[in-house]
């Protein structure tokens, strides 16, 4: 090769690499936009809750101090934290599996009735479009130890009557309750969109292979072919029900003595009662690191599993 | 006889069926008889009840009317897995969640197996489950192989090309050895090559299979090339029951006629003349049809039933070459009839082709034992000698 050749291919590789330098710098200015948007929104909040985390900052302040890990080493022996912790894990464990069970259940019995199934979606649904602190009035009255409703009823099955909000064994359950409640219609639609979504010929062959009854076309069909939305639901349900706030802050306030303190409710009660940012952020983050564990969970397990094309 | 020795023995009897969806008459009183061994294939355009009816034998739906036996067995109210019927689906309805293998065995799992065998840990611990699943992954092996799919056994649907999905499909219908194959346009997914093909192994499945298969097709060609009878359906009606050559030679009707062949019959509305034959717009016809002098009929004329001459002629429907479609082997002339407008098709020798370019005179002449008559009801007429 002559000196002109490797000079002509050595300008042609620098014009292609300047080119490509220059479509870098367009898709950049391009998307700019956006990954500010997504910066300012959605990342710097985390960031600053991250940083602030680790000084002692009070709210409305006009200074701060660094104090390291100070805070989570005070998180690490607050009896209310834990005790805090340990009631939103508690609260988690009942309301997903009740909430996706029955909604699956729910949803079974709409899309395999004749009639009516309309009636019956939105029926369901209501709890979902309703604001939860005004339904949560609705079911203090409820719950009400004299005269509410639940408590009429148990009397006249002959049961004893409770005190359910006040009761520290039975308030966190109550408000589970009330959790079950309002996830379960949005769960139905969820699952319902999932069977629909299950060819119906997957069930006529399985009626010809012999895999018709109830029980075994559902585990053979029917389960399986719902497991991304079932997957995705259960993610979904656990995280919403994780930042559990609004029946705390209108019916419990955390009582009694703790009972239903929550996560998003300590944080709440010291960032914003107790000013005392700093430590709140701790909080937030702690939260944070659980929801991104849900996160990834969906993201490695669900997804790789669970989808099949 | 269209198929062989065991042609009495019954595979699949169909009597007076009848089927509504709503206000909508899918099937109107369907009757058909189908032999033990035979290949029969339902043919006829989208609508016209022959899916339907396969799923009525599949027992996947009821019919409103009527009464079906498998093997001179009446099976009506029973279930689909107790009629012992394996179908094929159209979209192969293959389990996307389990293996190739798992697929293949699952007939075989619920039928050799209890439920409480096919629980979690005793299916692999319990020593009648493993014995069970031994035996099933021994016939779902040799399933395999015999379409060729061995080495896929481990694989998932989605990681499998259409056709080797088909093929699984086929393997899940045939490793119970049912006592009638259903399939509902099994090859309408695959690409035209891989059809041809697939054509060919299936029917080489029935004869190794030697049961009954009833095919669901809208396409003529597989039913022409794979059935020992073909069964011709329009309008939730059968209109003829007959081999291929017979329903291609005979038709029983000008719907049938229509139907079948491709290019399309030629159709031209006639009317008899005193001296026997039939005037058509462009020509007269010298076809001796026994019909009485102004009888109004229409002649039907298959593409390669046309003998071509370029210029004009005595007899015989003169017209001008409009298009011309050289497929290789067979050279389509698009005629239009002198006077009359009418568009006929006529199928030569390509080696002709330079002789009638676009624009030529030409006349259409034809063989008169091969043209067919019908009355003015689209009866076929028999021409007389």
């Amino acid at each position: 090769m002559t000196t002109t050749a490797l000079t002509l291919a050595a300008e042609r590789g620098r014009r292609r690499s300047g080119q490509a330098r220059a479509e870098a710098i367009a898709a950049y200015l391009l998307s700019a936009p956006a990954m500010l948007c997504l910066l300012g929104i959605l990342l710097l909040p985390t960031l600053a809750t991250f940083v602030l985390s680790f000084t002692d900052w009070q709210f409305g302040a006009p200074t701060f101090r660094w104090i390291g890990l100070g805070n989570y080493t005070q998180l690490a022996t607050d009896r209310v934290f834990w005790r805090s912790l340990s009631n939103t894990v508690l609260y988690v464990a009942v309301v997903v599996p009740l909430s996706v069970g029955l909604g699956l259940g729910v949803a079974l019995l709409i899309e395999a009735g004749t009639s009516g199934r309309a009636f019956y979606r939105a029926a369901y649904f209501l709890p979902v479009t309703a604001t939860l602190i005004a339904m949560a009035t609705v079911w203090e009255i409820m719950l009400h130890p004299s005269v509410g409703l639940i408590n009429v009823l148990l009397d006249g099955l002959g049961l004893p009557k409770q005190n359910w909000l006040k009761n520290p064994d039975l308030a966190l359950f109550a408000l589970a309750g009330i959790g079950i409640w309002q996830a379960l219609g949005l769960n139905m639609v969820l699952l319902l969109a999932g069977l629909k979504a299950i060819p119906r010929d997957l069930y006529e062959a399985a009626a010809i292979d012999g895999a018709d009854g109830p029980w075994t076309r559902f585990v053979t069909v029917t389960l399986p072919m719902l497991g991304p939305a079932l997957s995705f639901v259960l993610i979904i349900s656990a995280i919403r029900s994780f930042q559990v706030f609004d029946t705390v802050a209108v019916l419990t306030e955390g009582g009694p003595n703790k009972a239903t303190e929550v996560l998003l409710y300590t944080m709440y009660q010291e960032g914003f009662s107790f000013f005392r940012a700093g430590y709140g952020a701790a909080i937030t983050v702690v939260f944070l690191a659980f929801v991104l564990l849900l996160t990834l969970i969906k993201a490695r397990v669900a997804e790789k599993r669970v989808h099949y094309s | 006889m269209p198929f062989s020795h065991s042609a009495f023995l019954p595979g699949v009897s169909i009597r007076g069926v009848t089927k509504s969806f709503a206000t909508t008459r899918v099937l109107a009183d369907v009757s058909l008889e189908v032999g033990a061994r035979e290949f029969l294939t339902l043919l006829g355009p989208s609508g016209c009840g022959k899916s339907t009816l396969l799923r009525i034998i599949a027992g996947l739906e009821q019919a409103d009317e009527g009464s079906i036996a498998l093997g001179g067995q009446v099976v009506d109210g029973m279930l689909p897995r107790q009629r012992d019927v394996a179908m094929v689906f159209q979209s192969y309805a293959l389990y996307p969640y389990m293996t190739v293998a798992e697929n293949i065995g699952l007939p075989l799992l619920m039928r050799r197996t209890r439920s409480w065998q096919r629980l979690p840990l005793i299916r692999r611990l319990h020593p009648s489950a493993r014995a069970a699943s031994r035996t099933i992954s021994r016939d779902v092996q040799r399933a395999a192989e015999a379409l060729q799919i061995e080495t896929f056994l481990d694989r998932k649907p989605a990681q499998l090309s259409g056709g080797q999905r088909q093929r699984v499909a086929l393997a899940r219908a045939m490793v119970r050895n049912p006592r009638v194959f259903l399939m509902d346009e099994p090859l309408s997914n695959l690409d035209a090559k891989l059809r041809v093909a697939a054509r060919a192994e299936i029917a080489d499945l029935h004869r190794r299979a030697g049961v009954a298969f009833v095919y669901v097709t809208h396409d003529q060609a597989e039913a022409m090339t794979m059935s020992d009878r073909v069964a011709l359906m329009m309008g939730g009606a059968l209109l003829q029951v007959a081999s291929p050559a017979e329903i291609y030679d005979r038709p029983a009707e000008l719907r049938v006629a229509e139907f079948i062949g491709s290019p399309k019959i030629n159709i031209l509305p006639g009317v008899v003349r005193s001296d026997g034959g039939i005037a058509v717009t462009g020509g007269v016809l010298p076809v001796a049809s026994g019909q009485p002098a102004a009888t109004e009929l229409s002649v039907g004329v298959r593409p390669e039933h046309w003998n071509v001459t370029a210029g004009g002629e005595a007899t015989g429907v003169g017209g001008t070459v409009r298009h011309r479609e050289n497929l290789g082997s067979d050279l389509f002339l698009h005629v239009e009839t002198q006077g009359g407008g009418q568009s006929l098709i006529a199928r030569v020798a390509p080696e002709i082709a330079e002789s009638v370019p676009p624009g030529a005179r030409v006349t259409l002449q034809l063989r008169p034992d091969r043209v067919l008559l019908f009355d003015r009801s689209g009866q076929r007429i028999d021409i007389q000698p």
